[in-house]
């Protein structure tokens, strides 16, 4: 099983977006995926038109009381099921920190799901918490939103500096520009200040469009909703990176031209 | 996605199923407790193609394994396998995509999960469709307050079908299945939907699966060939007629594999094969009395042709089949699996030569006389007016009724059995072990042939301990034989190209595969010993004393 994180210290990047579009992409692969909604404000839960909610909480899940398969339902698309949000993973911390090993619990909890998913999404709260360093041991695949203005190449150390830092297994590391708009000079050249000399930085990027606005009010996946935009196109090339970086095959590769 | 939580079928000339279940699906929307609304998907056409084993390994571990051709997105060649709780899709692999009389499972279904739950259980055998059925699809999604599906009720039309005259949905739905497939973590919703459809006129629960819906046009049925013997005698049959009967069954058995044989679609028809012959060779040899001598001289002729015939591809078969697990085996320092390249083409090529000979033979007019003579000794014909006659009427050539001859040649058997072992000291040499090992094939089959007249439980404990024994005996033998075949192949390969430094690479590596081989006979020796002591203990022979009770 390889487990996937969207994740960055900032709040309203593009994350869920990407979480949402990637996950269907690795379950059209074949993937039998499920995506974590971990954001207590549920945007990933609301996408796949599935209400908010977990029957004891963040502390019946970290603590075992309630098993990881209970809550998940599947959303309207082959392959992929969803864990919804609650409002109490805004006390996660607190649940975590409760146990022993708190930052290796994630990690466990992730294997009882293990025979059950090929491919495991986490869309991770905005925050730099116990949460954050949970997931950084439990992810093999830390796919982090940027946007490109003068205080992205900030945004990206201190999330490196973050990464280095924690406990061991660490996660690959994989940015993305996200919510970019090639028409501002600002945006070109904080790209291209960012790629230069630094590994790690995806091809691809997230362009800002209505049509990725548009998730929303249509509560769908761009690749469905618009599957020849060039959002969708992004987020195909960015799922292939991502995918390489993991090193997952792609179970299924007739499936996303059947 | 889930399986179908309930389904049912339309009953013999229920009309436009399509409509009543719409009709069904609107009254109920919006009202308490019920969906919110439905929505129609666009019909489209589904080819259903079962596979399974021939030995339907899958059915019998609860597997349903579909390809799957659907004329909307997502079009094109889906493998679907239900797995009890689950069902896993994949699309298949393009090389796939024209039917075939037979589908390796490493070239049907792509690396991953479902290849993963299916390799343990197909092994070596290969994957034939059992049925085929083209459905017309009409399906609904049933949805909630945000709109998302929580079930789908699916309605398949057969194109064709017993007793179906249309297969134009609205003209008439005999045979129509009617599924409600619930949303994972949305049961609730899709028992109230069940709710609705169950009172749709003309719907009954199904009893049945598609499959052995599609199954019973063939007049066949799942799980209708196995290699286990399940002959039915009765203890005052007479024992021609129980041999007329057995040697019927165990023809019946040889035919069925013969087309997978001659067409080498993988390695366990030809061993089914051989097994009906050795089957066949040992029951004359404890019954051959009770047939008239110039037909058992003929059979016991014919039966041994054929099995030596089949002996040359089944060598090559095992050493192919046990090459990988022998070469894993290996921890020499540098060795490398892949130094074995030319000796496994040098033995995938000679398979294939033998297979040819062999099925040059079972085409030849000999082939043809051998099997007329097992005929001869399966009564022919006339199976079917000698089951109706009682067994109290014995003919004037019974001597006996099978129940004698059966106990007295097991109990015969299993002495051999014992007298054999014991005499085996560790300076015995292999042929000795061998000797032991054909008197256990001996007692086995005699056990198994004769299964019907005895107790069960005895029967099956005793042939357990038997089965830990021979598999001992066959490892010993095995290994003993292998060792010798490598030194042979080595000399043909070194003869044929010794310039080559892969060959000569390649006949180094296979003297580590014979010194392997070396060190697990001398394991299988030890554990002889063990295993003889058990089976001549007093456990067996309470066994075999119980073998014979009367069940009441």
């Amino acid at each position: 099983m390889k487990v996937f994180a969207t994740y960055n210290i900032k709040g309203g990047v593009g994350k869920t977006s990407a979480a949402v579009n990637l996950a269907y992409l690795a379950a059209s692969d074949g993937h039998r995926t499920l995506l974590w909604d971990l954001d207590p404000q549920g945007a990933a839960t609301f996408l796949f038109r599935i209400k908010s909610g977990v029957s004891g909480g963040a502390k019946g899940l970290v603590r075992g009381r309630t098993g990881m398969d209970v809550p998940v339902k599947a959303t309207d698309y082959e392959n992929l099921d969803l864990l919804p949000a609650d409002f109490s993973y805004r006390n996660m911390d607190l649940a975590l920190d409760h146990g022993k090993s708190p930052t290796r619990r994630f990690t466990e909890l992730l294997s009882t799901v293990a025979p059950d998913y090929d491919v495991v999404f986490l869309d991770c709260p905005p925050s730099v918490s116990l949460v954050s360093e949970s997931v950084l041991r439990a992810t093999n695949a830390l796919l982090v939103p940027l946007i490109p203005t003068t205080l992205a190449v900030r945004t990206y150390e201190q999330l490196i500096d973050f990464v280095a830092k924690s406990k061991s297994p660490r996660p690959a590391v994989l940015a993305f520009f996200s919510m970019v708009d090639r028409r501002k000079k600002l945006h070109r050249e904080s790209m291209a200040a960012l790629r230069d000399g630094r590994p790690g930085i995806a091809d691809a990027a997230i362009p800002a469009a209505a049509v990725v606005e548009n998730m929303g009010p249509k509560r769908e996946p761009v690749v469905v909703s618009a599957p020849s935009s060039e959002a969708a196109r992004a987020y195909v090339a960015l799922w292939l990176e991502a995918r390489g970086l993991a090193r997952l095959g792609a179970s299924n590769p007739a499936s996303r031209s059947s | 996605m889930l399986v179908a939580d309930r389904e049912y079928v339309a009953a013999d000339g229920t009309a436009d199923i399509d409509r009543a279940v719409q009709k069904a699906l609107a009254r109920a929307s919006g009202r308490p407790g019920k969906h919110v609304g439905f929505v129609a998907e666009p019909a489209f056409t589904v080819r259903r193609t079962w596979l399974d084993t021939f030995d339907w390994r899958l059915h019998r571990a609860g597997f349903v394994l579909q390809r799957v051709e659907r004329s909307r997105a997502p079009a094109g060649l889906r493998l679907s396998l239900a797995t009890g709780d689950d069902v896993l899709t994949v699309a298949a692999p393009a090389e796939v995509q024209t039917p075939r009389v037979e589908y390796p499972l490493d070239t049907v279904v792509p690396a991953g999960p479902m290849r993963g739950l299916l390799e343990p259980v197909v092994e070596m055998r290969a994957l034939q469709p059992v049925a085929t059925q083209r459905f017309v699809v009409r399906s609904y999604r049933v949805l909630n307050d945000d709109e998302k599906t929580v079930a789908r009720v699916v309605i398949e039309h057969p194109t064709s079908w017993p007793g179906k005259t249309s297969g134009v949905p609205g003209k008439t739905s005999t045979g129509s299945r009617v599924s409600i497939v619930a949303s994972r973590g949305y049961s609730e919703e899709a028992a109230a939907t069940a709710r609705v459809i169950a009172k749709v006129p003309g719907l009954t629960p199904s009893h049945q699966s598609v499959l052995a819906q599609a199954l019973s046009s063939t007049g066949r049925s799942a799980g209708d060939y196995s290699s286990k013997l399940d002959i039915a005698l009765s203890r005052g049959m007479p024992t021609e007629y129980a041999v007329h009967r057995i040697m019927r069954a165990l023809l019946d058995a040889a035919q069925r594999n013969l087309p997978g044989v001659v067409a080498g679609a993988d390695t366990e028809f030809l061993h089914d094969l051989r097994v009906a012959v050795r089957r066949a060779r040992s029951t004359l040899k404890v019954t051959g009395d009770a047939l008239p001598t110039a037909q058992v001289d003929a059979a016991n002729v014919a039966l041994k042709w054929l099995g030596d015939l089949t002996t040359p591809t089944r060598d090559l078969d095992v050493y192919l089949l046990g090459l990988d697990e022998l070469a894993a085996e290996v921890t020499a320092p540098g060795w490398s699996a892949s130094q074995l390249g030319p000796f496994r083409d040098f033995l995938v090529t000679a398979q294939a030569s033998e297979q040819s000979v062999l099925v040059r033979s079972l085409r030849s007019v000999r082939a043809k006389r051998a099997f007329a003579a097992w005929v001869a000794v399966s009564a022919g014909g006339d199976a079917s007016a000698e089951e109706s006659a009682s067994a109290t009427e014995l003919p004037a050539t019974a001597a006996s009724n099978v129940e004698s001859v059966a106990n007295s040649a097991v109990t015969r058997a299993f002495k051999r059995v014992i007298k054999a072992g014991k005499a085996i000291t560790a300076e015995s040499p292999p042929s000795d072990l061998h000797d032991l090992r054909k008197r256990c094939k001996e007692l086995r089959y005699s056990l198994e042939i004769f299964g019907s007249l005895h107790n069960t439980v005895a029967q099956r404990a005793l042939i357990d301990d038997l089965k830990k024994l021979q598999d001992c005996l066959g490892e010993f033998q095995d290994t003993e034989v292998q060792q010798h075949a490598i030194r042979t192949f080595a000399v043909q390969m070194l003869a044929a190209d010794s310039s080559n430094a892969a060959t000569v690479e390649a006949v180094m590596a296979m003297g580590r595969l014979a010194d392997r081989l070396g060190e697990r006979q001398l394991v299988a020796r030890g554990t002889f010993a063990v295993l003889f002591e058990r089976f001549a203990g007093p456990q067996q022979r309470a066994h075999l004393a119980a073998l014979y009770e009367r069940v009441s």
